[in-house]
């Protein structure tokens, strides 16, 4: 069932044109626990989306918002 | 030429509501003292837990600038923030006329999302009553249905030249039945998809 799920790019889903990086929530779904970005592969975010979503949640990063890395999930 | 930025700052927290005013005051100065500069918005986010430790300090004071400025007088404001030992972090960044764009169609488009959802739900929520109808009564019907249709549509093609009043009638009456209980089971699967996705994306 879920390898042949077809892949979903949920900014288009959700109406999302621009990632903002202050939108923590939202980046904060695009983590894992140790506060790695998800790659594209397995989240179905487009290539123009996944570039978008990097540079945001680089900032946030830089901001404090998100962490580098947590060992302890949130 | 003027241009619109997006100034984040990450103040002090422990420090005194005067000192975090005076700070905010130095930069808006800034920002209004200048030809064409002009604050849009501020936004205080107030006192924030990190997402790690910041010179020792597990919190931050946050606040969003938006503006207009002379891109020249970038680099002043640049300095101004990093001279300041309480200003921990900021990050200033060009809003292009592009994103500006980007935001306004987002709005609508999430608005006509939220509209077409709204009417799916509504819908969703008329036809159960029917499916009920239908399940009840019809639960052997739709096996004898599934069985015949096939049989059916070869039938009325190829009869529709010899005798079509006869096998019309009953094929305008199957495609109705059926269409209702079809609709909605594919509903659910885009639900579950939908939910699916939000769980994976977190646990993983």
């Amino acid at each position: 069932m879920m390898s042949i799920r077809k892949k979903v790019d949920r900014f288009h889903e959700n109406g999302i044109l621009y990632i903002d990086y202050k939108d923590v929530k939202l980046l904060s779904r695009f983590i894992t626990e140790q506060g790695k970005i998800i790659p594209r592969r397995i989240s179905g975010t487009c290539a123009k989306n996944q570039r978008m979503l990097v540079d945001a949640i680089k900032r946030a990063r830089y901001m404090a918002l998100l962490p580098y890395v947590s060992d302890t999930p949130r | 030429m003027i241009r619109r930025y997006e100034l984040m700052v990450m103040l002090d927290p422990n420090q005194n509501d005067d000192a975090t005013e005076a700070q905010l005051k130095k930069i808006e100065q800034l920002i209004t003292s200048s030809d064409g500069g002009e604050i849009i918005n501020t936004d205080k986010w107030g006192k924030k837990r990190l997402a790690y430790e910041v010179n020792g300090r597990p919190f931050g004071f946050y606040v969003v600038f938006e503006f207009m400025l002379d891109p020249a007088l970038t680099g002043e404001l640049e300095r101004l923030c990093r001279l300041d030992a309480l200003n921990l972090r900021h990050l200033l960044l060009n809003i292009p006329d592009k994103v500006i764009k980007l935001k306004e169609r987002e709005k609508q488009l999430k608005s006509s999302l939220e509209e077409r959802r709204r009417r799916m739900a509504e819908e969703a929520e008329e036809t159960p009553v029917v499916d009920m109808l239908s399940a009840k009564h019809g639960e052997v019907d739709e096996s004898e249905q599934g069985e015949k249709e096939p049989a059916g549509e070869g039938e009325a093609k190829a009869g529709a030249e010899s005798a079509p009043p006869a096998t019309g009638s009953e094929e305008e009456k199957k495609p109705a039945a059926a269409d209702q209980p079809a609709r909605k089971p594919a509903e659910d699967e885009e639900k579950e998809m939908a939910k699916a996705a939000d769980e994976g994306g977190t646990d993983s």
